[in-house]
């Protein structure tokens, strides 16, 4: 029996991928008025499922029933048509156009002529914002002047442009500040009230229980269960995500960093109406944070050390003086960077695992004289670092873009631990990675500082993973460093009071 | 090690597309020759020795042409000049046995002449930073224009004298058998196989073509490498002019035009695709064969040059239609 709050209901929805059974009986249901969180690690369905209820994809089996109406999803228009409204985590819009256009794009209201009535099309997208309760953002205004949080919410309006009766979010802050994502947050339960539902996609399990009603836990295309939140706790939630105990996120030992080799220093680095001024010390074993708001510049610190950004830094490295120009440089001096987007920055996507792996140090596995690569040495190389670092991947040779985020991102760590730079810097670590690699991660990044005392830079928006991990933390607030935290004074209050400028 | 998590485990990916990838790659050359193949039986002066040779002789110029392309074309780079640039070597070459009646002297030039376009054009797009399809394009007009003006001048009125025997020799001679062409064209495919497939300058090649940013990031230098492709596309250029000239004997302003569209046709068709990262001079030679096979089919079968040109278009379309498909499928 359907109960009349019920907005969405999914009955034992199957589908299954060639070589792998992506949804397997799959029960979720929403409530009229409800936020509803759904997580579980990369590959747990989630993604799946939504696109299931978007009509991207169709369920081999099973039954969907909207508003309590049994419902064939075919293709996205039948999807917006029954009221399901999807935002994708990477934002959609045209740059170069208005945020009415954006609304509207493709069912612009026309005048009698048959041309687009601008007029009407501003009056009706201001309608839609002030239901939002959002003065910054007008429907003349050119998407590329907006922050990437109104950005969302310009998404966000245009979703509720088709009146929905369900909206599904998929990672929204994951590009927001804390203060955007609050400002999200109100509108999301003002929504609520309203009476929509909304399916809340996200890592990040803090948020979860800031704004969710109940919560949709998966794991290898089942559901694990669905909990009312006041009624569990986020170590509960992890545990069943994983589907083992997981009691150390973090590596908790209150490490004896002895404050004596600096390796790397920096002095008076300046990039142009970006960062002023930065200055700072990195000692040998030392996990340095450096943390701000997005856009506030941390971010670019290990980018201009490393020589890709448009300034050539002079910093001291290893007790040399050295100017680095280029990326390099950079490596010549023992320095190594993973940058923060895998797919545009890391990743050499249509190349192999193993390929992707031993790019750095083609040298070692190859004949001096022409350079010519002996593959059996090569692969030998690849596998002892798969196995190092529990990479799941079917061989060397499968291509590195069907691994799940977590194992794409170990296998640029292999890169650079196969590389053994003196310095490793990282930014965003862990980005879009599901939480049991994450913790396998924080404790990597452990390992290579304590054990073979080199030292890292890890520049982080997620404050948690910073407060988790760092034995020092430099917050930075509009491109200056404005303090320099030991591990025992960082508190979440104080380096969120430091990174907002006071 | 305590780190060691087994989670990750029972998360293997998806299906390995490897194999899949392999076979799409695999589907538009072999439904071609399939289709050739069907075209061939019933032309029965096709499997003539005649023709092989022609065909064997015919083969390098464009073949050269293709796989000197195909490696800027993998590190997503591109070059259209091609043709003229072979027709400025047939010049230069021409012009340089003429003045000296010295063989290897007139290789050298021919192949210096390609490798100097191939530079200006690395000066411009790799140095400078311009579109590569603009400036190649640029040059290709530009250097046509040169060709022109050098025939018009009357550089080249000698025309019985440029039948320079080891220049013949080189285009139409036969050492046991083979084409001295045909040998030249499979020694430099091989090696040219070899650098891409097994060293690390081939390596560094499919990295800058899959994706630029990430190479620079690892500190190749994706700009000089990248230079580097436009001067081997020019010189191989530069061979295959001299290779032509061996054959025709004779220069008019209007050789070689559209080889670089025919080349280009011919690395699509073998599979490297357009969009950097994927590819191969295996690949390429096999293009080298389809495109030559058409092109013989259809004189065999006396269709006539305006329609060849037609069909020759559409070819291009439809490779470069089935390379975007295919290049989607790899993005999903």
């Amino acid at each position: 029996m359907l109960l009349d709050y019920d907005v969405l209901k999914v009955c034992a929805v199957s589908k299954t991928f060639p070589g792998v059974k992506a949804l397997d009986r799959v029960d979720f249901t929403l409530h009229r008025g409800e936020i509803h969180a759904v997580v579980g690690q990369n590959g747990a369905g989630k993604s799946t499922l939504m696109k299931i209820l978007a009509g991207n994809y169709r369920c081999d089996s099973g039954e969907i029933y909207i508003n309590g109406k049994i419902c064939d999803i075919a293709n996205p228009g039948v999807a917006a048509e029954l009221g399901v409204a999807l935002v994708h985590q990477e934002l959609s819009l045209a740059q170069f156009r208005t945020v009415a256009e954006n609304i509207f794009l493709g069912r612009e209201p026309v005048n009698r002529f048959g041309m687009v009535d601008r007029d009407r099309m501003n009056r009706n997208a201001l309608e839609l914002i002030d239901r939002l309760e959002e003065a910054n953002i007008f429907p003349n205004n050119h998407i590329e002047d907006l922050s990437i949080a109104e950005q969302q919410i310009v998404e966000i309006v245009k979703a509720l442009s088709l009146e929905p009766s369900i909206l599904i979010l998929d990672e929204p802050t994951s590009a927001l500040t804390l203060k955007e994502t609050e400002r999200l947050f109100t509108i999301l339960r003002a929504l609520r009230d309203t009476g929509l539902g909304v399916v809340f996609i996200t890592h990040r399990l803090k948020e979860i229980f800031q704004l969710c009603d109940r919560i949709t836990v998966m794991r290898d295309g089942k559901v694990v269960e669905t909990l009312t939140l006041n009624e569990t706790d986020e170590h509960t939630v992890v545990n069943l995500m994983t589907g083992q105990n997981l009691d150390s996120y973090f590596v908790h030992d209150q490490g004896t960093v002895e404050p004596t080799d600096v390796i790397l220093a920096v002095a008076g680095l300046t990039l142009p109406g970006k960062l002023n001024d930065v200055s700072f010390q990195l000692r040998r074993g030392e996990i340095l944070g450096i943390t701000g708001l997005l856009g506030s510049g941390h971010d670019l610190i290990p980018r201009c050390i490393f020589g890709i950004e448009s300034v050539k830094p002079k910093v001291r490295c290893l007790g040399r003086d050295i100017r680095i120009r280029s990326s390099r440089d950079a490596l010549r001096a023992g320095l190594g960077l993973v940058t923060e987007n895998r797919k545009d920055e890391g990743l050499f996507l249509k190349m192999t695992v193993l390929k992707n792996m031993t790019l750095l140090v083609l040298h070692r596995v190859s004949r001096t004289l022409v350079r010519w690569i002996r593959r059996k040495k090569e692969a030998d190389l690849a596998t002892e670092y798969i196995d190092l670092l529990n990479i799941a991947t079917p061989s060397a040779n499968a291509p590195v873009l069907n691994l799940s985020g977590g194992n794409q991102q170990k296998v640029i760590i292999a890169r650079w631990l196969m590389k053994d730079p003196e310095i490793f810097m990282f930014i965003e670590p862990t980005r879009g990675i599901d939480v049991g690699a994450k913790s396998e991660i924080y404790h990597y990044l452990h390992k290579i500082a304590r054990t073979s005392g080199k030292g890292i830079i890890v520049s982080s928006t997620e404050l948690q993973e910073v407060l988790g991990i760092s034995d020092r933390i430099l917050t930075v607030y509009n491109g200056h460093i404005v303090d320099d935290i030991p591990r025992s004074a960082a508190t979440e209050e104080l380096v969120l009071t430091r990174i907002n400028g006071r | 090690m305590k780190t060691m998590q087994s989670h990750t485990i029972h998360k293997l990916p998806r299906l390995n597309s490897l194999s899949q990838r392999r076979l799409s790659k695999l589907v538009l050359p072999s439904v071609i020759v399939v289709l050739l193949g069907i075209i061939a039986l019933t032309t029965p002066r096709f499997f003539s020795q005649d023709n092989f040779i022609g065909l064997a002789r015919q083969l390098p110029i464009l073949g050269l042409l293709a796989i000197g392309i195909t490696p800027i074309t993998i590190a997503k780079g591109y070059d259209l000049s091609i043709g003229s640039v072979a027709a400025l070597s047939i010049m230069t070459t021409g012009y340089i046995i003429i003045v000296t009646d010295s063989l290897p002297l007139a290789l050298l030039t021919g192949v210096l002449t390609g490798a100097l376009v191939g530079a200006f054009n690395a000066v411009l797009i790799e140095g400078i930073g311009l579109n590569a399809v603009i400036v190649t394009l640029a040059t290709l007009t530009a250097v046509r224009g040169l060709d022109i003006l050098l025939v018009q001048q009357n550089y080249y009125t000698f025309t019985e004298k440029i039948r320079h025997l080891g220049l013949l020799w080189v285009g139409k001679g036969l050492v046991i058998g083979i084409p001295v062409s045909l040998i030249i064209f499979t020694a430099i495919a091989l090696l040219l196989s070899l650098v891409l497939g097994r060293t690390i300058f081939g390596r560094k090649t499919y990295a800058i073509g899959n994706n630029e940013k990430a190479a620079n990031i690892l500190g190749i230098n994706t700009r000089w490498h990248k230079g580097l492709l436009y001067v081997l596309s020019g010189a191989i250029a530069g061979l295959a002019g001299i290779i032509a000239l061996g054959r025709i004997g004779v220069v008019t302003s209007a050789v070689a035009e559209g080889w670089e569209f025919q080349a280009l046709t011919a690395v699509i068709i073998g599979g490297t695709s357009l969009t950097g990262g994927i590819g191969s001079i295996k690949s390429t030679v096999t293009g080298v064969f389809i495109i030559a096979a058409i092109g013989n089919l259809m004189t065999l079968n006396q269709v006539s040059g305006y329609y060849q040109a037609a069909l020759t278009g559409f070819v291009i379309i439809i490779a470069v239609l089935i390379d975007k498909y295919l290049s989607k499928r790899i993005q999903d």
